[in-house]
């Protein structure tokens, strides 16, 4: 009997793994070095292995409606449901706590830093447990097994598509984009584990045989009272705060590195450093030669923080589908200045500003052997004076440099091609 | 005359009811109503990025059909020529249900491949559940998570796409090794089921 359990446990324990692995493989992208976002990513997981614990938890209860005659003759019989929820959960907690390991060690293997709300990981264990009873109910009610495949679609779906606060209690990540500058919201994940236990109380009295009258009275008037009272406290305050699960915290681009330009970045994604520093100090050094004068020190700007305005904004997020290729590391040094207008949404720079600022990343990377520079500034690039070229980048960068978007113009040689 | 046909009817409702046939006919009549109903929902998978819900359609509908491949009667002279055809019947009958289903969804999400997209898909089922019985629902069940988990690499794809790689003869080949496999060697009796009926 015990091997019989053994043996169907590894085989329910290996879907899974199998999710957990393909939550882990990050849609095969770079392991972020970033603590929240690792720990975002575990909690994630539950994503998959919650509604699969539930189809678990439903064909396991499926299963053994056929053995109902022989254990509902023994004393604990109303329990038997529950402690079959109990054994699926336990078998998603046994995947989530090797996700949690595995993710913690690739995090530990690479240059990491940020954040760390491990509190955050307390959510992953009661989405377990809340989709494990919901499985077992549900198929209490309706022994089929359909209803094991049902359990698994329907909760998936529940987390994407039901009204509030469905999503918000089952789907707890895995972001793809930077937690940089972010920590996770404590308060919410309180009332969101509330919720939960409240929720997973009130379905295991929903998985108690209700012509069995086995269980004390005592112990089905506690989990409702206790799962009214904490469900219905959790909900309340889930809906009455706002859905967001960060708040923005003090965290700087603090590390730095780099010379003659510096480049700082939130510890929290320091990982991207050693990928674009010899790049932009490459295109830096030729914008330099071409005429412009760079700030010392370049900055991500991070949620809830400008760089200070003598210097530089890095252009654009940093993340691991940033291209390395110099035109792109040119363009991450095109705001020497963080200017009002590039945090205003409602603000355009023109069209002119556009193709200027075009023209520059053209002139940072000219000189690269494969670099593939077409239409009018090729020509623009090869026939003009190289005085004159460099006073044109010299004016346009300082413009940049003193926030004055307006000043940005192309060459006069180059406007008549500009669209009205 | 009427004895005969009353007989027959009975065959037939029993070998329905041993399959699971019903329900399994409700459920693929629920995922196909369902998404031609919201053909236009996307679901967010697992990268952020949305989906057409009529994405997860083939595998859904793999996944349903599976139930349908393990029965609860005896295995007794599987290569008997009656035997043989119930199962053709049988397997024809679920995947023209589900090959159907596909069809409804793919013309009201205007993805006119969707069918040969599933027809495969259902016919590898089949072929599975000869080995494993009805846990080849898993081959559904695993080609709705990768779905969800790659949603950023398939966001784009269409039925055609598929079809195009897969080409005329892939669908064939995958249906009908698929019934081919169930017709001859049989459907796998579920867990338990041969020792309480033999």
């Amino acid at each position: 009997m015990s091997r019989l359990l053994r043996t169907d446990v590894a085989w329910a324990l290996l879907p899974l793994l199998v999710a957990s692995a393909l939550v882990l493989q990050n849609g095969g992208w770079p392991w972020r070095g970033d603590w929240n976002w690792t720990i975002d990513t575990i909690a994630g997981s539950t994503v998959l292995t919650g509604p699969l614990v539930g189809g678990l938890a439903a064909w396991m209860v499926v299963r053994a409606a056929a053995l109902r005659p022989l254990t509902d003759t023994t004393p604990r019989r109303a329990w038997v449901v529950v402690r079959q929820a109990g054994l699926a959960a336990g078998l998603g907690l046994v995947a989530y706590a090797l996700t949690a390991l595995v993710a913690v060690a690739i995090t530990l293997a690479v240059p990491h830093g940020g954040d760390a709300g491990w509190a955050a990981l307390v959510i992953g264990p009661l989405v377990l447990a809340a989709c494990a009873m919901t499985g077992a109910a549900l198929a209490l009610h309706l022994p089929h097994p359909l209803t094991a495949l049902a359990v698994p679609v329907g909760l998936f779906l529940l987390g994407d598509l039901a009204p509030r606060p469905g999503p918000e209690l089952l789907r707890h990540g895995p972001v793809t984009g930077s937690l940089a500058g972010l920590r996770f919201d404590l308060a919410v994940i309180a009332w969101h584990s509330l919720a939960l236990a409240g929720l997973t109380a009130l379905l295991t009295l929903a998985a108690l045989p209700s012509r069995d009258t086995s269980p004390l009275p005592r112990a089905r008037a506690a989990l409702l009272v206790a799962g009214l009272l904490t469900g219905g406290t959790g909900t309340i305050l889930t809906m009455s705060s706002p859905p967001e699960r960060f708040v923005i915290t003090a965290e700087r681009p603090d590390v730095c590195a780099g010379t003659p330009v510096q480049v700082c970045l939130p510890a929290a994604q320091q990982r991207q450093l050693d990928r674009i520093l010899p790049g932009v100090q490459q295109v830096a050094a030729r914008l330099t030669a071409a005429g412009a004068a760079l700030p010392d020190r370049f900055e991500a700007a991070l949620p809830g923080y400008r760089p200070p305005p003598e210097v530089g904004l890095l252009a654009r997020g940093i993340s691991d589908d940033l291209p390395t290729d110099p035109s792109a590391l040119a363009a991450l040094l095109m705001r020497p200045s963080p200017c009002p207008d590039y945090f205003d949404p409602t603000a355009r720079p023109g069209d002119e500003y556009a193709f200027a600022t075009e023209l520059l990343i053209a002139v940072a990377v000219a000189t690269e052997p494969d670099a593939v520079i077409t239409g009018p500034e090729r020509a623009w690039l090869q026939q003009t004076d190289p005085a004159e070229r460099r006073s044109w980048v010299a004016r346009t960068y300082s413009a940049l440099r003193a926030c004055d978007l307006e000043a940005v113009r192309l060459p006069d040689s180059l406007r008549a091609g500009l669209p009205e | 005359m009427t004895r005969v046909t009353r007989l027959r009817t009975s065959g037939i409702r029993g070998w329905v009811a041993a399959h699971d046939g019903v329900p399994v006919l409700i459920a693929i009549a629920a995922v196909s109503i369902g998404t031609v109903l919201y053909a236009g929902r996307t679901v967010r998978g697992l990268d952020e990025q949305r989906i057409p819900l009529w994405f997860l359609a083939p595998a859904l509908l793999a996944m349903v059909t599976a139930l349908a491949t393990g029965d609860r009667l005896p295995t007794l002279a599987p290569r008997r020529t009656r035997p043989m055809l119930a199962r053709a019947w049988w397997a024809a009958a679920m995947s023209t249900a589900a090959c159907g289903g596909a069809l409804a969804i793919g013309v009201s999400a205007d993805q006119p491949g969707l069918v040969v997209v599933t027809a495969p898909l259902v016919g590898l089922t089949w072929m599975l559940a000869v080995v494993v019985g009805r846990a080849s629902v898993l081959l559904g069940a695993g080609a709705c998570v990768l779905v969800l988990v790659r949603t950023r690499d398939l966001a784009d794809l269409t039925p055609r796409e598929v079809l195009a790689d897969l080409g005329a003869w892939g669908v064939v080949i995958g249906l009908g090794l698929g019934v081919a496999g169930v017709v001859v060697h049989g459907l796998a009796p579920r867990p338990g089921d041969r020792d309480r009926l033999l």
